[in-house]
């Protein structure tokens, strides 16, 4: 049999079609459609699908009896779940429960976890992984634009002139994406990269500017500075459809190229240059980790915003900000609110008309209070504020920052259930392990990083005894005396769509011809957000001064470490690490540190060093290089055999509650001498 | 022997085979057509696919030592990926799968009338094949059908005449005529180590490996295990694939990993059994996501 489906890796939601026997995968075949992934697939398409039909795939629930997990019933399992949850909730009351959504999940899973936290345990506590990446640019984006997505579409790549590319290895991190911006470089359009490592696309940039990690905010502003000094802006487009320009003028003025340069390390007559390139195209600004994770995190987003309004390159063909998003669904399982101070279509818990909404719909009170966000979950449990725990498809203690505090928490939890597929760095600390659904078991929708809500379809038998995510779900709360009554997951979308404005009227019958991208207007895609206004209405300039990050070089701690994912692997790996071929390609951690910086610490290519840092210390391999510049060491995050996040530091956007895991001070030491 | 079947009867003659087999063919799945089985006549389209049918004989992952080989029939099997299975005979010949399921698939090919829009089949064998199990060319309201196998003959075969032939060798010439046919004169001697598109293309390669896995002549494998042993179709564009004990690796970088699949194909591949392992299918052009082209290659060495 054959089926369409969706890669499950990033978010550039590249279309497959699958043939199976429903036991195995007989092959891969990339979809040709145009406006997307054009008949290409990146390696994680074409082998990492394989995880699927693993044996170690987990088949049945288990519970933890003296540290060994055994084998129970679902009967059991829900029980126990229900029972210890319940009773947390009414010995500590709701706010000692907290529940982890997931991006790998689809729509539909994730909007009935925010929803059995919210209805049934009557908490916001719930959050995901989009804490950790693009927290920033749901912040930075809706204060902005008014909508905290990719202003632009896919396709659209190919009508612009320009890309500016900021803190995203396109290349590697959203494959299909980064080709397309090579292959129109190569047809005469422009690039500027701005990354203090030497990625693949600088291979095509007319500018790379290599700045310091933590400096985005010093350069982007700068980039503004020589804009309006040298006359680029828009006027008519400032004037029409947006509001403080006067402040914003103010504030930029104060980073003139030589001042900038030597917060960020860039020549200034390249600053300049790129200023007058950037405006004077017709040009689309990517980015990704590399702006978002950072204390600045939502004001670096913003200075993008106020780029692209300063020159007009929003809502028209060819222009925008295009935050690359990571996971396959991590726009999905915000739109559908897995965060704790959103309810679902962004929605603020504390916006009273959106809380009554939900409030009617789900016949419940919602506190409009925020919960707690992913990363502050685990420091309430080490100090005994959160007591239960219910984690759908993540692996905190790989992906968060500070890996021993996280085990640490998770050790103190009266209770810890964990839903997922394999067996996880994180599932080994829970009391009760559910086995779920892979995305080839499911029918349900991923919405990729330009807002196009996609169908996923099985195309295998599921393991075991296992179960589909949103099911185990409806189990609980009917448990818990709540008859919730769908029977499938169109159910589900159909009940997203009546509430969630961006989705409103979405069916799984106008999503059968490749998806349609939000806000939807009767079953329409909307391609090109902000077309004659913002979503907010006018468009709010939001300057910030650059603030040096809380961790910066020092003499103690002369490096920064900057982490990072690697083409082969993705996120802790728990996909595919266990693919032959991904794994074979990357089979272990390294830290790249330049040739000169290694020359002068008498490192080796290949030796083992040790990274130390104010968290932790590790011992990992040196890959000696010229990707990272002196000064810079770069860490992917993918294994547990060492684990960067041990040393990272959990310096939160105080806005945006995302750790700050692009710049950590770290000095080296050989461990040899 | 040649018959010819008409359009009509055609999709009887297909309900007939899958009466008796598991029949294979172009499907449309959405806006793609992909190889898949046939539930009846009417699902049949001539169409180019996105890949190959390599899989059905040679699966991109499969265990071992397991036996489960069925007489199936692949419909709409194009020349150029039928030319392949050729050359893949002499090197996967002695492999008990892939011998197996060689015997046991029947491929039937179907004659291009107009060109794909990268293939370069006339420089090698071109649309139409001397070997063959079923030939199918489209003649306009007929199918001319030649083969020796009277197997899968039937009784809603006519017979064919040789205006029917000449039609079908009019058909086919027109892809000569549109398609360029690239010059090989004595490539495999002329083609040199070095070569500047090497470099250019490892600028832009993703590594992908998707022109390996769309190659219809592309055989190389890994093995691994997890619980039983499997095998999986490799890429040498990635590094993995050459790599030895120690982390030591004779193609450290990309360009020459690039060098090597295409002087695998244009010199190393013909010196030991004289002749190129390319078909001229186009595949890997077609889905490379950054337009690395072997055309370019063969160009370079013989403008
Ligand atoms: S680019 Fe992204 S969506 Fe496409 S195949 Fe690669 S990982 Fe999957
Ligand atoms: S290369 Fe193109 S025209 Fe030639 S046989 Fe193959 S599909 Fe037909
Ligand atoms: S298809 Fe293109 S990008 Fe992919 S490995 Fe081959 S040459 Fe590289």
């Amino acid at each position: 049999m054959e089926e369409k489906t969706v890669c499950p890796y990033c978010g550039v939601g590249c279309n497959v079609i699958v043939i199976s026997d429903r036991k195995r995968i007989l092959n891969i075949v990339p979809s040709k459609r145009e406006d997307i992934n054009y008949g290409t697939l990146c390696i994680k398409g074409w082998k990492g699908f394989y995880y699927v039909q693993n044996d170690k795939r987990l088949k049945k629930p288990l519970k933890k009896v003296n540290d060994n997990f055994v084998e129970i019933s679902w009967e059991e399992a829900i029980d126990l779940v229900v029972k210890n949850l319940k009773n947390i909730m009414d010995k500590y009351g709701p706010g000692a429960l907290a529940f982890q959504a997931s991006a790998k999940c689809t729509n539909e899973d994730n909007y009935l976890m925010q929803k059995l936290a919210r209805q049934v345990f009557h908490t916001n506590n719930v959050d995901h992984c989009a804490r950790s990446c693009h927290a920033s640019t749901i912040e930075g984006l809706i204060s902005t634009f008014g909508s905290g997505a990719m202003t632009t579409s896919i396709r659209d790549i190919n009508n612009a002139d320009l890309y500016f590319v900021i803190g995203s290895n396109t290349t590697e991190q959203h494959p299909i994406i980064g080709s397309r911006i090579i292959n129109n470089v190569r047809n005469g359009k422009k690039l500027i990269v701005a990354d203090p490592r030497k990625i693949q696309l600088t291979n095509f940039a007319n500018i790379h500017l290599r700045h310091i990690p933590g400096t985005d905010l010093a350069l982007l502003n700068s980039i503004a500075y020589v804009i309006i000094d040298k006359g680029l802006y828009d006027k008519k487009f400032i004037e029409e459809r947006t509001d403080g320009f006067e402040e914003f003028k103010q504030i930029v003025e104060f980073y003139d190229p030589d001042r900038a340069s030597r917060i960020t390390g860039v020549e200034p007559e390249l600053i300049e240059k790129a200023a007058v390139m950037y405006a004077s195209s017709k040009s689309i600004i990517f980015y990704a980790m590399g702006i978002t994770q950072h204390t600045q995190g939502t004001e670096n987003v913003q200075a993008i915003a106020n780029l692209a309004m300063l020159t007009g390159n929003v809502g028209k063909s060819g222009t925008g900000v295009a935050p690359l998003r990571g996971h396959n669904n991590v726009q999905g399982s915000s739109d559908m609110g897995a965060l704790c101070d959103f309810l679902p279509g962004y929605r603020r818990v504390y916006d009273d008309q959106g809380r009554a909404i939900f409030e009617n719909a789900w016949n419940c009170k919602i506190s409009s209070k925020p919960g707690v966000s992913l990363t502050e979950m685990f420091e309430y449990a080490l100090d005994g504020k959160i007591k239960g725990m219910y984690i759908m498809g993540e692996n905190p203690v790989l992906s968060e920052p500070e890996n021993d505090k996280i085990k640490m928490a998770l050790s103190k939890l009266d209770f810890l259930v964990v839903q997922d597929i394999f067996m996880t760095e994180t599932a080994e600390y829970a009391d009760v392990i559910l086995p779920a659904y892979s995305f080839a078991e499911k029918l349900g929708t991923f919405t990729n990083t330009e807002r196009r809500i996609q169908l996923i379809r099985p195309f295998m038998d599921p393991p075991g005894n296992a179960r589909n995510d949103w099911e185990i779900f409806q189990l609980i709360a009917g448990k818990m005396g709540y008859t919730w009554e769908y029977k499938n997951s169109e159910d589900i979308m159909n009940e997203i769509s009546s509430l969630v404005p961006q989705y409103k009227g979405v069916n799984y019958k106008c999503l059968e011809n490749g998806g349609v991208q939000w806000p939807v207007i009767n079953c329409q895609s909307t391609e090109i957000m902000h077309k004659e206004k913002f979503t907010i209405g006018k468009g709010k300039f939001k300057p910030a001064y650059w603030e040096k990050p809380l961790e910066f070089y020092d003499e103690e701690y002369p490096f920064i470490l900057t982490t990072g994912r690697i083409y082969y692997q993705f996120h802790t790996g728990t996909m595919t690490r266990k693919i032959n071929i991904l794994e074979r390609e990357a089979p272990e951690a390294f830290v790249e540190i330049n040739t000169d910086d290694a020359k002068s610490l008498g490192i080796r290519n290949n030796e083992v060093i040790k990274l130390i840092s104010r968290h932790g210390s590790l011992d990992v391999k040196a890959r000696v290089t010229d990707i990272v510049p002196r000064g810079i060491v770069f860490m992917p995050f993918h294994y547990y055999e060492a684990s960067v996040n041990k040393i990272t530091n959990s310096n939160l956007d105080p806005t945006a509650k995302i750790p700050e895991l692009k710049v950590t001070a770290v000095r080296i030491e050989r461990c040899s001498a | 022997m040649m018959f010819k079947i008409s359009k009509k009867n055609f999709q009887n003659y297909v309900d007939f085979l899958i009466g008796k087999y598991e029949v294979w063919g172009p499907k449309k799945i959405g806006s793609d057509y992909v190889f898949s089985k046939l539930n009846n006549g009417q699902e049949f389209e001539d169409v180019r696919t996105v890949l190959s049918p390599k899989d059905l004989i040679y699966p991109p992952n499969e265990k071992l030592f397991e036996d489960n080989f069925k007489e199936i029939i692949v419909l709409g099997v194009k020349s150029c990926d039928y030319r392949a299975f050729k050359m893949l005979d002499d090197v996967l010949g002695i492999d008990s799968n892939y011998s197996m399921r060689r015997r046991v698939v029947h491929m039937f090919n179907f004659v291009c009338t107009e060109p794909c829009k990268f293939g370069f089949c006339t420089t090698f064998y071109g649309p139409r094949l001397e070997e063959y199990e079923m030939q199918f060319t489209d003649i306009g309201d007929y199918y001319l059908i030649e083969t020796n196998d009277l197997r899968f003959v039937n009784d809603l075969f006519e017979k064919a005449s040789d205006d029917d032939l000449k039609i079908a060798l009019e058909k086919s010439k027109n892809v000569y005529k549109k398609m360029q046919k690239l010059n090989m004169d004595k490539l495999s001697e002329k083609i040199g180590w070095e070569n500047p598109l090497w470099k250019e293309f490892s600028q832009r390669c993703i590594s992908c490996g998707a022109c390996n896995f769309a190659c219809p002549t592309c055989f190389c494998f890994d093995v691994y295990d997890e619980n039983d042993r499997y095998r999986e179709w490799d890429s040498c564009i990635l590094a993995g694939f050459s790599k030895l004990a120690g982390n030591a690796n004779p193609r450290p970088t990309l360009d020459l990993r690039l060098r090597q699949r295409f002087l695998h194909k244009l010199k190393f591949h013909y010196e030991n059994f004289n002749y190129y392992l390319c078909t001229g299918c186009g595949r890997c052009i077609e889905i490379c996501p950054v337009n690395i082209d072997i055309r370019d290659v063969i160009r370079s060495v013989n403008p």
